[in-house]
C-alpha cells in the first residue's frame, strides 16, 4: 500500500476505531496502532480538567462583562451639518456657534456629534448584544470597564447614525456589554389583577418586611441595564424605605397603625389606600442581648470583591454596635465546614475581628454541615428571651447538601419553634438565586436582605439592627373588607407572594410575615369608588351594588383586621380598625409627604416591571413625584432612588436597542 | 472510540460569536488532544498540565483574532500549542527530567506522572530513528488527531509534502513494528 491517501485512511481508522482498510499493511497497522494505543492511555487528571474548565468559565464571564465594540458616528457631512441646525442645544448657543464657523471651527463639529446630546440623524445600527453607554466627550482606547465610564443618556431614538468603525476614523464611540444575568434565579411574579369588590369583598395577605429586591434593582441599573421583571418586587422596594408613621408608646400593641385614602397619580379616576405599620422600638440601649451565628460561605467564588471582602467589613460594622451580653458565633462551610468564632462576648472586638479578617475563601460549596453546626452554636449559646438568630450569608445556591430543598426548609421551621429564627443576607451576583434566600428568611422567620454595598451594609445590620433582628410582632397578617356600596374594585400593589386565603387569617397554624423594632411597613392598594368611573372591569349583569349599607357601617369604606403573635406566643391577637368614608383626601396637597413618597416608589418598581396599570405616567412624572415628597433625607437613601430613576428612564428609552435580560 | 461530533469546530465557532460561553465546548473537545500533545513531547505531567492551561488562556484570550482569520480552529489552537512548547524549550535548553511537583504529591499524581514519563520515553526510543519533522508529524497526527490539511496549516508547508513525509516515516518504522508485535500478530507477519 503505497497510496498516501490510503495512508491518511488508515491512521483516521486507527484513531477513530473504525474498520480499517482491507489492503492495509499489517506491519504498518501494528505500528501505528501500538502508537495510538499507547498515547490513548494519556489522560490529563479530572481534577485539572474541570480546574481549567472553570478559570476558562470565569474568564469568559469577565470578558463578556468588558467585550468591547467600536463604532463611528457613520452621517455624512451633510447630514452632521444640517443636523446641527436642529440642534436645540445649538440653537440656544447659537452666538458660540458663529465664532466656531467663523474661526475654521469647522474641526469642532465632531465634539457636538459625539456629545450624548447630538443631533445626528440616521438609522441606529447596533452590534448584536451590546450595549450602548456613551460618553462622546471622552475617548479611551483599549478594554473600557463599566467603571470607566458612567451610563448617560443617549440621543432620542433614531438620533444617531453608528457604523462599524474603520481604524483610520477618529472619532469613534464606544459600547460595553453589562455582565449577562442569565444565570441568575429569580421566581416569576404574577401580578395580582383587578378584583371587583362584589365577587371578593375580602384581601388577605402576610406582611413583608424583606428589602432586597430593592437592593438588587439598585444593584442592575448602576450597572448599566434594566432589572429582569422577576427580580422586582414592589412591596420590597416599598418597604426599603422608612415611613414616618405615629409611633407606639408601648408594646400593646406592639406597633402603630396608620391609613389614608388620596388621589391615585397615576390614574386620576382611581384612588391609593395605603396601610402602614410601625413597630415598637425600645431605645438602642435597651434592645434585646443578641446571640449571633454568622453561617458564611467560604466557598472559591465568594472571592470577588463585592463578596466575601465586603462581608469582613459589614461585620465590623456590627461589631462596633456589640455589648458585653451579646454573642457571637462565625461558622463557615465550603468543602469543610468548621467553626472559626465560638460564642465570643460582644466586647472582644479584638478577637472577633481577628477571627474575620482571617476568612478566606476557597474550595466548593457543601453547606450540609454548616447549617447543622451554626444551629447547635446556636442553641449552645441560646439566651432565654433575647435575639437569637443565625445569619445566612451566600452568593448563590445554598447546596446544603441536605437530600432535598423541602428537608432543609422542614428543619428550619423546627428550630423557628425552639426560637432561633434565620435571615439571610446576599452577595454578589452570576449565580444568584434570589428565590431560594427569600423562601428560607421566610421559613426561618427572619428576614432577606441584599448586601451590594458598605452602605447598605450599615442600613441592615447597624442602623436598621432593631428591625433586623429583633422581632416584636410574628405571624403578621392584615385582611381587609372592603364596603360594596363605595368601593367597586381594589388592586393589592405588591405582595404577590404573600396573598393567603381567606380563611388563613384565623388559622394560627399558617405562618406570615414578622415585624423588627422600628420597623415601617406599608402596603398600598389601587382603589376604584363607587361612581367615580374608575372601573378596569366590566360590569356584571346580574348583580350591582348595594345602595345602602347596614346602618351602623354606613360610613365605613373599608374595614381592616389586623393578627399577630407575640415574639414567644403562640396565639395570634386581633386588632380591628374601620376606615371612614369621609377620610378620603381628594386634594393632592392634603396627602401626606409618607402616601406621596410611598406611591411615587409604588409607581416606578410597576414601571420598572412594564405594569399596564400605569398608563402614560413616565419615569419624569415618578421622579417628580418621589422629589416633592423627599422630606428629611437624613441617609440620602431617598436621593439615591432619584438617581435611579434617571438611570432606569435613559435605559428604557433605548430598550429597543439595548439587549433584553 | 471517538464517535464524530454532532457540531462542527465552525459551527461551535459561529457559536461563540453570538455567545463565548460555547468557549467551553471547543475546550472539551480538545482539551484531552493537547494535553497529550504536550505529554508524549516532555513527560512530565506537571508540565503538560501548565502548558495546557496557557494553551487555552491563550487561545481565550486571542479568540477575536482568530475567528476573522478563517483557518481551521484546530490548526490554529495547535498553533498556539506549539509556540507555547518551542518558548518552553527555549528556557530551559537541557531535556526535562521527571521533577517532583512542589504541591503535595497525590499517589494519583506520582502514578500518572510515572506513567506519562515511562510512555514518553518509550515512544522517544521507537521514534528515534527519525528526523525531527518526520516524528513531529506522526505525533500531531497520532496526539492531536488533525487531518493532513489542518497539519499542513500548523506547519505552514504543502499539504502533500506532509503526507510524503508521514509516510517516510511509517515506511522507517517498519523494522521497529516486529519488536512491537504482539505473538499473534507476528505469526501472522511471517506467513
Amino acid at each position: 500500500m503505497t497510496n498516501l491517501e490510503n495512508l491518511e485512511l488508515l491512521i483516521d481508522a486507527i484513531l477513530q476505531g473504525k474498520e480499517l482498510p482491507k489492503d492495509a499493511d499489517p506491519e504498518i497497522v501494528s505500528i501505528l496502532r501500538s502508537l495510538v494505543d499507547q498515547i490513548g492511555t494519556i489522560e490529563p487528571t479530572k481534577k485539572f480538567k474541570n480546574s481549567l474548565l472553570e478559570k476558562l468559565q470565569e474568564k469568559i464571564r469577565l470578558q463578556k462583562k468588558s467585550s468591547v465594540f467600536k463604532f463611528k458616528s457613520g452621517a455624512t457631512f451633510g447630514e452632521k451639518l444640517l443636523s446641527l441646525f436642529r440642534s436645540p442645544q445649538l440653537r440656544i448657543s447659537f452666538g458660540v456657534l458663529a465664532v466656531f464657523l467663523i474661526t475654521g471651527g469647522i474641526f469642532s463639529y465632531s465634539f457636538f456629534i459625539d456629545s450624548p446630546d447630538s443631533p445626528i440623524i440616521g438609522k441606529p445600527e447596533i452590534k448584536e448584544n451590546s450595549v450602548m453607554v456613551l460618553d462622546g466627550t471622552r475617548k479611551k482606547e483599549g478594554i473600557i470597564n463599566s467603571s470607566d465610564i458612567s451610563v448617560t443618556g443617549f440621543p432620542n431614538e433614531g438620533a444617531l447614525s453608528l457604523r462599524k468603525m474603520d481604524d483610520e476614523y477618529n472619532d469613534a464611540l464606544y459600547y460595553y456589554e453589562p455582565q449577562r444575568t442569565s444565570e441568575e434565579k429569580y421566581q416569576e411574579i404574577k401580578e395580582n389583577s383587578v378584583k371587583s369588590v362584589l365577587e371578593n369583598p375580602i384581601s388577605t395577605f402576610s406582611v413583608d418586611v424583606d428589602t432586597a429586591s430593592y437592593a438588587n434593582v439598585r444593584r442592575f441599573l448602576k450597572n448599566g441595564s434594566l432589572p429582569p421583571a422577576d427580580a422586582v418586587r414592589v412591596e420590597e422596594m416599598i418597604n426599603y424605605f422608612s415611613y414616618d408613621y405615629s409611633t407606639p408608646t408601648d408594646k400593646n400593641p406592639p406597633f402603630s397603625m396608620t391609613t389614608e385614602i388620596g388621589p391615585n397619580p397615576w390614574n386620576p379616576k382611581t384612588k391609593l389606600l395605603l396601610i402602614g405599620l410601625n413597630g415598637y422600638e425600645s431605645l438602642e440601649e435597651n434592645l434585646s442581648p443578641s446571640n449571633l451565628v454568622f453561617l458564611i460561605d467560604v466557598s472559591g467564588s465568594m472571592s470577588d470583591q463585592n463578596k466575601l471582602p465586603l462581608l469582613k467589613k459589614s461585620l465590623a460594622l456590627l461589631v462596633d454596635s456589640l455589648g458585653e451580653n451579646d454573642r457571637i458565633s462565625v461558622v463557615v462551610y465550603s468543602g469543610a465546614s468548621g467553626i472559626v468564632l465560638e460564642g465570643a462576648r460582644g466586647n472582644e472586638k479584638e478577637k472577633i475581628l481577628t477571627a474575620i479578617e482571617d476568612l478566606k475563601s476557597g474550595g466548593s460549596t457543601n453547606g450540609e454541615a454548616g447549617i447543622n453546626l451554626a444551629y447547635s452554636t446556636a442553641e449552645k449559646y441560646f439566651i432565654q428571651g433575647g435575639i437569637n438568630r443565625v445569619l445566612l450569608a451566600t452568593d448563590g445556591d445554598f447546596n446544603v447538601g441536605i437530600s432535598n430543598q423541602e428537608d432543609l426548609k422542614k428543619m428550619i421551621e423546627k428550630k423557628r419553634e425552639s426560637g432561633i429564627a434565620l435571615s439571610t443576607l446576599g452577595f454578589g451576583m452570576g449565580n444568584y438565586n434570589d428565590a431560594t434566600m427569600e423562601e428560607l428568611a421566610n421559613r426561618g422567620n427572619g428576614n432577606y436582605s441584599y448586601i451590594d454595598s458598605l452602605l447598605e451594609a450599615q442600613k441592615v445590620l447597624v442602623s436598621e439592627r432593631g428591625s433586623t433582628l429583633e422581632t416584636i410582632a410574628k405571624d403578621t397578617k392584615i385582611q381587609i373588607e372592603f364596603n360594596p356600596q363605595f368601593v367597586s374594585e381594589y388592586r393589592l400593589i405588591g405582595y404577590e407572594n404573600r396573598i393567603l386565603n381567606r380563611e388563613d387569617f384565623n388559622n394560627d397554624t399558617v405562618d406570615a410575615g414578622e415585624i423588627g423594632a422600628g420597623h415601617t411597613v406599608t402596603a398600598l392598594y389601587e382603589i376604584a369608588l363607587v361612581g367615580e368611573g374608575g372601573e378596569a372591569l366590566p360590569p356584571l349583569r346580574y348583580q350591582e351594588a348595594p345602595k345602602t349599607s347596614l346602618p351602623s357601617f354606613s360610613d365605613e369604606l373599608v374595614f381592616l383586621k389586623i393578627r399577630y403573635k407575640e415574639p414567644q406566643g403562640t396565639e395570634s391577637k386581633l386588632l380591628e380598625f374601620p376606615i371612614k368614608k369621609d377620610s378620603v383626601q381628594t386634594s393632592w396637597d392634603k396627602t401626606s409627604e409618607n402616601f406621596r413618597f410611598a406611591s411615587a416608589v409604588a409607581a416606578f418598581g410597576q414601571k420598572l416591571r412594564e405594569n399596564q396599570n400605569l398608563q402614560s405616567f413616565s419615569y419624569d412624572d415618578i421622579k417628580a413625584l418621589a422629589n416633592g415628597a423627599k422630606g428629611k433625607d437624613e441617609n440620602g437613601y431617598r436621593s439615591e432612588m432619584l438617581q435611579l430613576i434617571d438611570i432606569a428612564k435613559s435605559l428604557s428609552r433605548n430598550k429597543d436597542i439595548l439587549p433584553q435580560y | 472510540m471517538l464517535q464524530k461530533m454532532e457540531k462542527s469546530d465552525s459551527e461551535i465557532i459561529i457559536e461563540c460569536r453570538k455567545d463565548l460561553s460555547a468557549f467551553s465546548d471547543l475546550y472539551e473537545r480538545y482539551s484531552v488532544k493537547v494535553f497529550r500533545f504536550f505529554a508524549v513531547r516532555t513527560g512530565d505531567r506537571e508540565q503538560s498540565e501548565d502548558l495546557t492551561s496557557q494553551t487555552f488562556l491563550k487561545a481565550l484570550e486571542h479568540f477575536s483574532s482568530y475567528v476573522d482569520n478563517g483557518s481551521p480552529f484546530g490548526a490554529w489552537l495547535f498553533m498556539i500549542a506549539k509556540n507555547l512548547l518551542t518558548d518552553t524549550f527555549r528556557k530551559s535548553s537541557h531535556p526535562l527530567p521527571l521533577e517532583e511537583s512542589e504541591e503535595i504529591a497525590s499517589e494519583e499524581n506520582i502514578q500518572e506522572n510515572t506513567h506519562i514519563h515511562l510512555l514518553y520515553e518509550k515512544i522517544e526510543s521507537l521514534l528515534e530513528e527519525l528526523e525531527k519533522e518526520e516524528k513531529e508529524i506522526l505525533l500531531l497526527k497520532i496526539t492531536s488527531e488533525l487531518t493532513f490539511s489542518e497539519i499542513s496549516v500548523l506547519l505552514g508547508k504543502n499539504e502533500n509534502s506532509i503526507k510524503s513525509t508521514y509516510f517516510r516515516s511509517v515506511q522507517k518504522l517498519r523494522p521497529k513494528a516486529k519488536a512491537l508485535l504482539s505473538l499473534f500478530l507476528s505469526f501472522f507477519l511471517f506467513l
